[in-house]
């Protein structure tokens, strides 16, 4: 339950900001998808429960700031969640793959949302995604205590 | 089993998405989108209207330079086009000059001609005065002056920039005129006296002459143009003897407050 609202505070802003903040202020024309790259660092930091449950609400708040269809946006997120927590625990933290991934689900995501996005803003979008992954990782780092749990390997081996 | 659990919550997060992907067209979707968008845009607005405003913000800091530059840029096209006005302003002055001065009967059409500035006076109340032009400008001595058709006189010293122009109100001056309205083209020479009227003389007993008549240049000397007007009649003073007529002329302007003249070079 803790974790579901601590995943609904953080998506609620996040999102206000994607949506509502960062239009105002495109960087190359774009806007970075900070919802995925938020979840990603959940991931990164434990946060496997809150990462899905902030890209589920991240998705719905984003399907109806966009008149999307409801639901569309967290299916898409919540897999590219997964994907990335599969990579954190098979691969481990290591920073760059991490990174590179961020930046590969992030161009996934715009290419399966908006497939008439030409590709170069897409690739643009995921490259100020990666860049923003550097803002968000602070925040997160010393958020940690608040969502950390163990992977699902360590599970696993614990059990 | 917990970490049954953990392997179980994607799977329940993904199936709640895919239930709401296959419920958004219905009524029930379409509450959840209603019910979320009635607390959410209102935020979304308002995070809308900080955004603009450090947008605005940026855009301000980051054009201060260059707004900068363009100010220095533009104070200096301002500057280059007033200079540019008041060259325009002094040629405008000019060509309103110069349209009063072939506006009046007597044509320069023929004649070559000068603008000229007055830049000073005589003391002794408007013998002669000083224009800025001279020699280097093609000025020559007994060039003819004018303004807005009326005779001022002629040039009589030149220097190579400066000319000084004796008034038609000095006694150095002799002008054929013939009065302009009256229906005997009354004829006679104008001199000045002593720096406040003009006396015309030599005017025969039988030609008539009226206070208030228009006395012109007559062009019979050879020397002044016709029809440049030298002033009015102020009275008339029949010789006792009965022989010539003579008659007070008042100029029509102040000599003192000339600024600019026309020059018309003598043929």
């Amino acid at each position: 339950m803790k974790q579901l609202l601590i995943a609904l505070l953080i998506s609620i802003i996040i999102v206000l900001f994607q949506v509502g903040f960062f239009p105002q202020i495109l960087f190359f024309g774009v806007t970075p998808n900070l919802i995925l790259v938020a979840a990603f660092c959940l991931i990164y930091f434990g946060g496997i429960r809150t990462g899905f449950w902030l890209a589920f609400f991240g998705g719905i708040f984003l399907d109806v700031e966009t008149s999307g269809r409801l639901g569309f946006s967290s299916l898409l997120l919540v897999g590219l969640t997964f994907v990335i927590s599969l990579i954190a625990d098979f691969l481990g933290r290591n920073p760059f793959i991490f990174t590179l991934a961020v930046f590969l689900l992030t161009l996934v995501f715009r290419l399966i949302s908006s497939p008439d996005l030409p590709f170069s803003i897409c690739l643009k979008e995921a490259v100020l995604s990666t860049a923003f992954l550097l803002v968000l990782y602070y925040p997160f780092k010393l958020l940690r205590s608040f969502f950390s749990q163990k992977s699902y390997i360590q599970l696993k081996m614990k059990y | 089993m917990s970490a049954r659990k953990t392997y179980l919550q994607p799977l329940l997060v993904f199936g709640l998405s895919l239930f709401l992907l296959l419920i958004s067209g219905t009524f029930f979707g379409k509450f959840i989108r209603l019910g979320i968008s009635s607390f959410y845009l209102p935020l979304t607005s308002i995070f809308n209207q900080v955004g603009r405003g450090l947008s605005n913000e940026i855009i301000f800091w980051k054009n201060l330079k260059k707004l900068s530059n363009e100010n220095t840029e533009l104070g200096k096209l301002l500057a280059e086009r007033n200079s540019q006005i008041a060259a325009l302003k002094e040629v405008r002055e000019e060509n309103e000059f110069l349209k009063d001065q072939l506006g009046f009967s007597f044509s320069t059409k023929n004649s070559k001609t000068l603008v000229a500035d007055v830049v000073g006076f005589s003391g002794d109340g408007g013998s002669w005065f000083t224009i800025n032009r001279g020699l280097d400008d093609g000025v020559s001595v007994n060039d003819v002056v004018i303004t807005e058709g009326f005779l001022i006189g002629k040039v009589t010293v030149v220097n190579n920039q400066y000319s000084r122009v004796t008034s038609i109100l000095s006694p150095e001056i002799t002008v054929n005129v013939l009065d302009q309205d009256s229906q005997t083209q009354t004829s006679g020479v104008v001199t000045g006296r002593f720096n406040t009227s003009l006396l015309m003389e030599k005017i025969l007993p039988e030609e008539i002459i009226n206070i208030g008549d228009t006395i012109i240049t007559s062009g019979t000397d050879g020397f002044f143009p016709r029809g440049l007007i030298v002033g009015k009649v102020d009275a008339v003073f029949d010789s006792s003897s009965g022989t010539l007529k003579s008659a007070e002329i008042g100029a029509q302007f102040d000599f003192r407050k000339l600024e600019q003249v026309l020059i018309i070079k003598a043929r």
